[in-house]
């Protein structure tokens, strides 16, 4: 039973990479090998992101200066003086050791340290990719009822749905680990011993952020029950989700600050207040018992996490919510334009779906708070342009503005599962005597309204804290908008063309559809083009910064407007779906 | 009020609807009946200007679907069989958005609001939410909101699946009120009684091809619906 539960969860994952969702039938197998590239390609360049971010926190330590491995003032004990490569390269095999860190051989410790960054990039993906599809995937799925009405049982079905969410961490953390591993070999040499052990690890550490997400999904479906619905939901997803990111800034802070100065006290600090983490690392490179503890952490977190929520699974999922009678009281009717009935549909669709809410728009709320952030760190970034401009010229970093607003922008996917969310309810807005250009218009003022504004505060406050030029700042403004109005109209063209409605529970909408994938690409890749090219021609070539600027003003403003009129264009294409 | 003329679907090789002709006057109810599968949904949404056709041509009110589906839609509402609604919107505010779409009046709204809950005993659960609906609520509320702008022609898929029969029997006055005003009703039903009762014209679909159609008595002669039904497998 478990295996044929496992086979439709995997079949529900499998359905958007191998049907073409337009006909509904089986991709041919090169246009399937053609899809599995692109994805291929979509993934590996996040890989090569994070594994950049990996390799300037080794760097850091491979700059061989001795205060930063013994720490500022601290006295160095032998063999801290060496580099991290040297320190890893000179204990291969782990039998040459150069030393000790208090209690710990030197190899144990320093790699230990890189496992603690790996394992916070991995806990921050884990937690981001889970959290918020758990609880849909879990408690919210269509086929509740249907599959209660078959000879399953219900520990089966929460067991397979479990499951289903692991394969996706998996997919999730698989990002860090790849290159985790690949960074640490550079630097260290190939070990198959380390290979397997690491790889034992992220199975187990996965399997750790599963506990979390599933006790989380459990909690929030306990509160959604006894407050009543979805709102409730989404303020308490909103909570937990700012906390998250608090705690992760307080731990990559303390990170910095214990890579930049006592990093001997930063494992015990690790030690005490992150036990899991700590063990998770020692036990990465060359701890048995911390390697064993860690997995039985792991395993008994799980299994305690699958006897909470099997308990109170049927419980759940066939109470209904305690929703409070409404007596209806004929008010006078308020008439609004299409134009207005439509937006608020779709910002009242968009604000009561914690799972579209929490996915697409945190990075709004993080943006605007950036922002701010920045004006109050006014002196010091002021004096860094000053600084930086004396060296490398005044277009530094207004070159720079542009790029990083809209990679920032391009993670704000709201318009590209615009159209799938509305799943089996898209034959109301198709019935409906509107044209395209209304429904497509009142989805891209929805994403510009949560993106374009953070976009265009974070370019403004970002040109104020740098002392940018009145000219300059428009110009990064303006274009930082239309940068949000290029991805917001990929993402409607994609969307439009081939949008994921026949899901069985929102996050395959939202988390698990392309198109969300697909225009983050779009955008960052023009970001990390416009950023790139200008720096070379900038840096290299020195192309005068003013035409530079006008460069990324005129490329970003041609691909919204062309963007723009292809996005408005596709409605009808919605009818050829089967 | 309706022409379909030659309309042809296909899904891939599969002809869905092929060749199909009708037409349904003012004042009547047409009844569409077949197989599963024969054609009738697919039929239903090409003529709401939800799906797109390969060929023939089909005008609501003089208007063609494909060159005006807007002003097509305006004269037309579409119940489909399952009726999914917005479950993030109360009764009363799916309603409103409805007749905002539709650019009712805040005083028509308002009576043919009353009027039609009322009629289907919907009034009392019309500050609740679309999700705490049960199947029968839904499809009343999508009856409601397919009324509240008096449609000229109003297209059916299988209207009575999930309603009670008192509520049955309203929809089914409600139906003939509207043709009494010179209204027109397509809808699809795989209930011959019904069929039987209420319909004007009634046709026939098998494998995407009419075999049938014309008033009642034409098309069943001497013996009854079923059994004509029955012939054809």
């Amino acid at each position: 039973m478990l295996k044929i539960l496992l086979k439709k969860q995997l079949a529900g994952l499998m359905a958007g990479i191998v049907t073409n969702r337009r006909t509904g039938k089986r991709r041919s197998k090169g246009a399937l090998i053609g899809y599995l590239v692109l994805l291929l390609f979509c993934g590996l360049m996040t890989m090569v992101s994070i594994a950049a971010m990996l390799y300037l926190f080794a760097q850091m330590l491979l700059q061989g200066d001795p205060q930063i491995l013994t720490g500022s003032g601290q006295s160095g004990e032998e063999g801290t003086i060496l580099t991290f490569s040297q320190i890893l390269k000179n204990a291969e095999g782990y039998s040459i050791l150069t030393g000790n860190i208090g209690k710990y051989p030197l190899i144990d410790w320093a790699g230990g340290i890189y496992f603690i960054i790996v394992g916070v990039f991995t806990a921050a993906i884990g937690l981001i990719g889970g959290m918020f599809s758990t609880y849909s995937i879990l408690y919210c799925a269509k086929d509740n009822e249907t599959l209660l009405a078959m000879p399953f049982k219900p520990s089966d079905i929460l067991l397979s749905r479990m499951l289903s969410v692991y394969l996706l961490l998996l997919m999730y953390t698989l990002i860090v680990f790849i290159p985790g591993i690949v960074i640490f070999f550079i630097f260290v040499g190939f070990s198959i011993l380390v290979l397997l052990k690491a790889l034992a690890m992220y199975l187990m550490f996965t399997l750790l952020m599963l506990a979390i997400s599933c006790l989380l999904g459990w909690l929030l479906e306990i509160v959604a029950a006894k407050l009543g619905g979805k709102k409730a939901v989404t303020v308490i997803s909103i909570i937990v989700a700012m906390g998250v990111y608090l705690l992760f800034n307080l731990g990559r802070m303390k990170l910095m600050e214990a890579l930049t100065g006592d990093l001997f006290g930063f494992d015990e600090k690790v030690k005490t207040f992150g036990y899991p983490l700590y063990a998770y690392a020692r036990g990465s490179v060359n701890d048995t018992v911390s390697f064993l503890l860690f997995c039985v952490i792991a395993l008994a977190c799980a299994a305690l996490t699958c006897f909470l929520l099997s308990r109170s699974f049927i419980s759940l999922i066939t109470s209904k919510k305690s929703f409070k009678k409404k007596v209806y009281v004929e008010k006078a009717a308020r008439t609004r334009s299409v134009f207005t009935a439509l937006f608020r549909r779709d910002l009242r669709l968009y604000l009561t779906n914690p799972m579209y809410l929490m996915n697409t728009a945190l990075l709004s709320l993080l943006l605007a708070v950036a922002a701010v952030v920045l004006l109050f760190n006014y002196n010091q970034l002021h004096y860094f342009n000053a600084w930086a401009s004396e060296s490398s010229g005044e277009y530094l970093f207004p070159l720079l503005a542009l790029p990083l607003v809209g990679l920032s922008a391009s993670m704000i996917t709201i318009s590209s599962a615009s159209i799938s969310i509305e799943g089996k309810t898209l034959w109301l807005l198709q019935s409906f005597p509107v044209a395209g250009n209304q429904v497509l218009g009142s989805k891209m003022l929805l994403h510009m309204l949560f993106a374009g504004i953070p976009s265009l505060m974070m370019a403004v406050c970002m040109s104020i804290a740098f002392g940018f030029s009145v000219v300059v700042s428009i110009v990064i403004s303006v274009s930082a908008v239309l940068f949000n109005l290029f991805v917001c109209c990929v993402g409607l063209t994609l969307e439009a063309r081939n949008p994921k409605l026949d899901w069985v529970d929102e996050s395959m909408a939202v988390k698990q559809n392309t198109n969300t994938l697909f225009s983050f690409f779009a955008g960052g890749g023009l970001a990390l083009a416009m950023g790139g090219i200008s720096m070379v021609l900038y840096l290299k070539f020195h192309v005068p910064g003013p035409a530079l600027l006008a460069f990324q003003a005129v490329v970003t403003a041609g691909l919204a407007f062309w963007f723009t009129r292809v996005a408005l264009r596709q409605w009808p294409r919605l009818t050829e779906i089967k | 009020m309706l022409k379909i003329e030659k309309l042809t679907k296909m899904y891939g090789d599969k002809a869905a609807v092929k060749d199909l002709d009708l037409h349904i006057a003012p004042g009547e109810i047409y009844g569409f009946i077949g197989h599963n599968g024969a054609g009738k949904t697919t039929t239903l949404k090409s003529v709401a200007g939800i799906l797109k056709f390969d060929s023939g041509t089909i005008t609501v009110c003089g208007k063609s679907i494909v060159d005006d589906p807007v002003e097509c839609k305006r004269h037309m509402a579409y119940i489909p069989d399952n009726p999914d609604l917005y479950e993030f919107m109360t009764g009363i505010k799916y309603l409103n958005f409805v007749a905002d779409v539709y650019g009712v009046s805040a005083a028509d709204r308002q009576e043919r609001i009353r009027k039609y809950s009322e009629a289907l005993e919907l009034t009392g659960s019309l500050a609740q939410g679309v999700s705490e609906y049960s199947h029968g609520m839904k499809q009343k509320l999508a009856v409601i909101g397919a009324l509240i702008h008096e449609p000229d022609l109003i297209l059916l898929d299988e209207p009575f699946v999930g309603l009670d029969p008192l509520a049955s029997h309203t929809l089914k006055q409600i139906m003939r009120d509207i043709c009494d005003r010179g209204g027109a009703i397509f809808f699809s039903t795989h209930v011959l009684e019904v069929a039987e009762k209420l319909c004007d014209k009634v046709a026939i679909i098998k494998n995407g091809q009419l075999v049938r159609s014309g008033t009642m008595d034409e098309v069943r002669g001497d013996t009854s619906l079923e059994e004509v039904f029955l012939e054809l497998k």
